[in-house]
């Protein structure tokens, strides 16, 4: 899923003062933490509060919720007939869907109501979401045993471990970030390396990992990408 | 000095030894030496089915007095009776069965009591003879019961009653028991299978199934609502305390925080108490009688979100506090931890306008009198 941090009530404020009605879109879609109908009901009634506290009275927020606010025809279809004295809406997706709206209605400012952070996973037990995917382009978790290198490693090296890897886990620290982009806590991550051997050693493939892989293809990972379906 | 609820009145106890057979948490014991039955008061969760099985009378619980629940039947003068544990309730089919037969219908005393394993057997004779023509009992199902025994308990005297009024020659129609418990429901058209409910599940009962959509197990169903407080599309709503349901009850005291008479006795407080930390009875004695506080009751206090919490800021109130039961107490093994954890998030969202200190969580338990009212008083005190 599309991890998501949300940004600072402040900062949502600054953008919504100078309206009056805004639309607060949620997504049902691969947004984590879920971002539905629940949480954009939560912010109506705290941008509403936050508003009166800062002197301005009459802003005057409704909540939606959209399937995937990354499809243009689910956007027209589902939020365009609400959007009748909408002066403002405030997306609580990922920034695909801030954009597809701005896009689908561009008379109307559309505001991201979070930070998009990466491609990842929850462990349901810690409450993290770790980083899984760099959306690379061109996929060696056949090789790897399953593990990826390119999101793991801090270096992203193909070859590894490199000198680094201190009793399997990795020298870099790993930092968790609150909404304010403050270091909340760090925590130590096995080597991705090591995690590959390992694994692999399981599967009786070590002959992948003896394998010698060249440079990836950096063109294929520059932005902006385009793709069709076919 | 903090008095309990529960107590022990050795002068009149004949020794029988039943409450100490018949309490499912094992917090009467025997003192060899003496011969006297000893409360060890820390273990008791008031379920008060030592109170009924007392022969002699000589266990005294403070809440639902069985004087003060007869004095209110016999005031309210209505044909029939409904006793049913807070753990189960009538569920829509069952009511539409009781109308039909006539037993539920605007003519009806409805009375929750915490386990119908409490209500000793002569409480409910003496309802029938001070003019209530019809009683039903509805108690929660037995592996179901909060206090382990409490439902099977209730069941069995009220079978032994039955043949008792049999015997009698007397109808033994007027009395009758439906067992039934509080179940949560998925309205999967909203469901969006973000998977949180079935992480969150203590009974293990919610799974995804492809397509994404959450599946409940009836059976698996502890009734506790976490998975309501998860739900980030609104999709699942607890029989008895819906979202609206609640959200409506809340926004119903809009006007009467308005009023000068509340607002003049101090800051208007929200209490949102899960039902098994604090029993209140039908004459509110015991309870915090002051009107600038409102008390809300939820099944368990996992069930507690965000949204209530806010919509009670949003409608004026100036202070909420929720009640959740003490640590390792929680019936559904970790309601409490939950309902923890989402307030010090919510807090955290919260400090960002400035509210933060306007919400508490506090950890109380039924058998130590006055609890709520202390930690009330604290918090007003606090926000003032």
């Amino acid at each position: 899923m599309i991890v998501v941090k949300a940004k600072p009530l402040e900062e949502i404020l600054h953008f919504l003062l100078p309206y009056e009605n805004v639309l607060i879109a949620g997504c049902d879609g691969c947004t984590h933490p879920p971002r539905g109908l629940r949480e954009a009901t939560v912010y109506v009634m705290l941008i509403e509060m936050g508003a009166k506290m800062k002197g301005k009275m009459n802003l005057k927020c409704k909540a939606t919720s959209v399937a995937k606010q990354c499809d243009n025809h689910i956007c027209s279809t589902t939020l365009g007939p609400q959007l009748e004295g909408v002066d403002a809406i405030l997306s609580l997706a990922c920034g695909v869907g801030v954009q597809t709206l701005t896009e689908v209605f561009p008379e109307i400012p559309v505001f991201p109501g979070q930070n998009t952070i990466f491609i990842g996973s929850q462990e349901r037990e810690g409450g993290i979401l770790y980083e899984k995917c760099k959306a690379c382009g061109e996929c060696l978790l056949g090789e790897t045993g399953g593990v990826c290198p390119v999101t793991n490693c801090p270096k992203g090296i193909l070859n590894g471990p490199c000198g680094g890897c201190v009793d399997g886990k990795c020298e870099v620290p790993f930092e968790v970030r609150d909404e304010m982009g403050k270091v909340v806590k760090t925590v130590t991550k096995d080597c991705a390396w090591y995690l590959i051997y390992q694994r692999l050693k399981k599967l009786n493939r070590l002959d992948l990992f003896r394998k010698y892989r060249p440079p990836r293809n950096r063109a294929i990972s520059s932005s902006p990408r385009l793709s069709e379906v076919v | 000095m903090i008095e309990n609820s529960v107590k022990l009145h050795s002068e009149y106890c004949g020794k029988c030894l039943i409450c100490y057979s018949v309490c499912p948490f094992e917090a009467i014991s025997l003192n060899r030496e003496t011969g006297d039955l000893v409360l060890d008061i820390e273990k008791c969760q008031v379920c008060g089915i030592c109170f009924s099985a007392c022969p002699s009378s000589s266990i005294e619980i403070v809440y639902y007095r069985t004087a003060i629940l007869s004095s209110y039947i016999e005031k309210m003068r209505r044909d029939n009776l409904m006793l049913i544990c807070k753990g189960s309730m009538i569920k829509n089919q069952v009511k539409e069965n009781l109308k039909k037969h006539g037993i539920l219908d605007d003519n009806s005393i409805q009375l929750r009591v915490p386990c119908v394993g409490r209500i000793p057997p002569e409480f409910l004779l003496k309802a029938l003879k001070s003019g209530v023509k019809k009683v039903v009992v509805v108690p929660c199902e037995g592996d179901k019961c909060r206090f382990k025994a409490g439902s099977n308990v209730g069941v069995f005297r009220l079978i032994l009653l039955q043949k008792l009024l049999r015997q009698l020659g007397l109808n033994s129609n007027a009395l009758s028991f439906v067992r039934y418990f509080i179940r949560a429901q998925i309205n999967k058209y909203k469901c969006i299978g973000c998977g949180n409910c079935a992480y969150i599940c203590p009974g293990n009962a919610i799974k995804i199934v492809s397509p994404g959509v959450a599946q409940i197990n009836e059976d698996a169903c502890l009734g506790c609502g976490a998975c309501v407080s998860v739900c980030p599309a609104l999709a699942i709503n607890l029989e008895g305390f819906e979202n609206d349901l609640i959200l409506e009850t809340i926004s119903k005291h809009r006007p009467l925080i308005n009023e000068e008479k509340v607002k003049k006795k101090g800051p208007v407080i929200a209490v949102f108490y899960c039902q098994w930390a604090n029993f209140p009875t039908p004459d509110k004695y015991f309870t915090y009688a002051e009107e600038n506080v409102v008390f809300f009751e939820v099944p368990c206090s996992s069930i507690i979100n965000p949204l209530y919490i806010l919509r009670a800021f949003y409608e004026g109130f100036d202070g909420i506090l929720v009640a959740a039961c003490k640590k390792s107490e929680c019936k559904f093994e970790k309601g409490n931890e939950i309902a923890e954890k989402h307030i010090k998030a919510l807090k955290d969202l919260l400090k960002q306008i400035n509210l933060e200190d306007r919400l508490e969580i506090c950890f109380i338990a039924p058998r130590y009198l006055g609890d709520l009212n202390d930690q009330i008083k604290l918090f007003i005190d606090k926000i003032k």
